[in-house]
């Protein structure tokens, strides 16, 4: 589960990066980069390669999706499709800033740094540069990594929270399987805070058994009991001891995670 | 020794600890339980395998504490955490998990 090089995944697309940079109309002064699953080094036979420019500008941008705040341009290369996004240079800035000032106790300050920020600069923590090296290096070294990840830990917190509240009703109103489903999915909220606490800022559920591969390797008991406890079928009869155990585990994992990290 | 001695509580999966910013919180609804630093280690060791004798020892060993104030220290942290549903005695698990 390597990172390939940028050579490798451009002969895999084959891509020739001149005409790459001429086909999303980068400009001196503007920053491009690859990102995404297959740079994390997740990427499968179907995965696409997403391509960034940052400009100090992007009104200018021909696109054939405008948003508020970016824009994305389809562009065919060898007849592969590529989606290319263009966000603008201030906007870039006051993400990565947003995580130097983050303070964990503050709930509006963690709301200004949603998951959707947290996923871009989880893109740009981890791009491969294409154009404008230095200013990328600049960008991803101004990331506090640190704080991404508390906030990122705090956003799966109250995911896991609210979660575990569902499963607490659904178990007294003995709606079992609504519960064993839901019970899954609060482990899945707990593995994710796990992997917060250590640093891993891809907020992406997609990932979740190669993230803790990576993180703790497929032997470990926490691999292994989410995976049984995830694909386990469960007889009717032992669905409320099964929930239990489950929820027991996910709160465990929670404690430890935490711990890891306490004094 | 006394029956309150021996009594192993399991922490309940209800309940959520969470650090916010170096402070110890459990949350429980609408119950919060702010956690000093030996209160975080009372409940990591509220594993169903530690009596509070147990506790007694294994903190007094490790923090230089007086046995005696830590073992009423202890025995309180129990009766709360049991009478505000936050751990319950610990019972024999039929689907033990890995590890």
């Amino acid at each position: 589960m390597e990172t390939p090089d940028v050579q490798t995944i451009f002969n895999n697309f084959k891509i020739d990066k001149r005409e790459l940079l001429n086909m999303v109309s980068v400009e001196e002064g503007d920053l491009a980069y690859i990102s995404g699953s297959i740079v994390e080094g997740f990427g499968n036979p179907y995965s696409d390669l997403d391509i960034f420019v940052i400009k100090k500008t992007i009104e200018n941008v021909e696109a054939q999706f405008i948003k508020d705040d970016f824009r994305i341009r389809i562009i065919v290369i060898n007849n592969t499709r590529f989606d290319v996004e263009y966000h603008p240079m201030d906007k870039v800035l006051r993400y990565v800033s947003l995580t130097q000032q983050f303070n964990p106790t503050s709930h509006e300050e963690m709301d200004r740094l949603n998951l959707d920020i947290i996923d871009f600069l989880h893109r740009l923590r981890i791009a491969i540069p294409i154009y404008g090296e230095q200013q990328l290096k600049s960008l991803q070294s101004a990331i506090s990594l640190e704080n991404l990840c508390a906030c990122l830990k705090n956003w799966q917190m109250r995911t896991y929270n609210s979660n575990l509240m569902d499963c607490k009703g659904m178990l007294d109103i003995n709606d079992l399987d609504t519960c064993v489903s839901w019970a899954r999915q609060t482990l899945c909220n707990a593995v994710d805070v796990c992997l917060a606490v250590n640093l891993d800022t891809n907020p992406s559920e997609k990932w979740r058994f190669r993230k803790l591969e990576r993180l703790l390797g497929k032997n470990s008991s926490i691999y292994q009991n989410y995976q049984t406890y995830l694909l386990k079928q469960v007889p009717e009869y032992q669905k409320k001891e099964y929930i239990e155990e489950i929820l027991t585990f996910a709160s465990d994992l929670v404690l430890n995670s935490q711990l890891q990290t306490w004094r | 020794m006394k029956t309150a001695d021996i009594m192993r509580l399991k922490r309940n999966f209800e309940v959520t600890f969470q650090l916010i910013d170096g402070q110890a919180y459990l949350l429980k609804q609408n119950i919060v339980f702010k956690l000093n630093d030996i209160g975080v280690e009372y409940w990591r060791l509220l594993d169903g395998k530690h009596s509070v004798s147990d506790i007694v020892q294994e903190l007094t060993e490790r923090y230089l504490l007086p046995a005696e104030k830590l073992q009423s220290d202890v025995q309180s942290f129990f009766n709360s955490m049991l009478e505000h549903g936050m751990a319950s005695p610990a019972e024999k698990r039929s689907m033990q998990p890995v590890g």
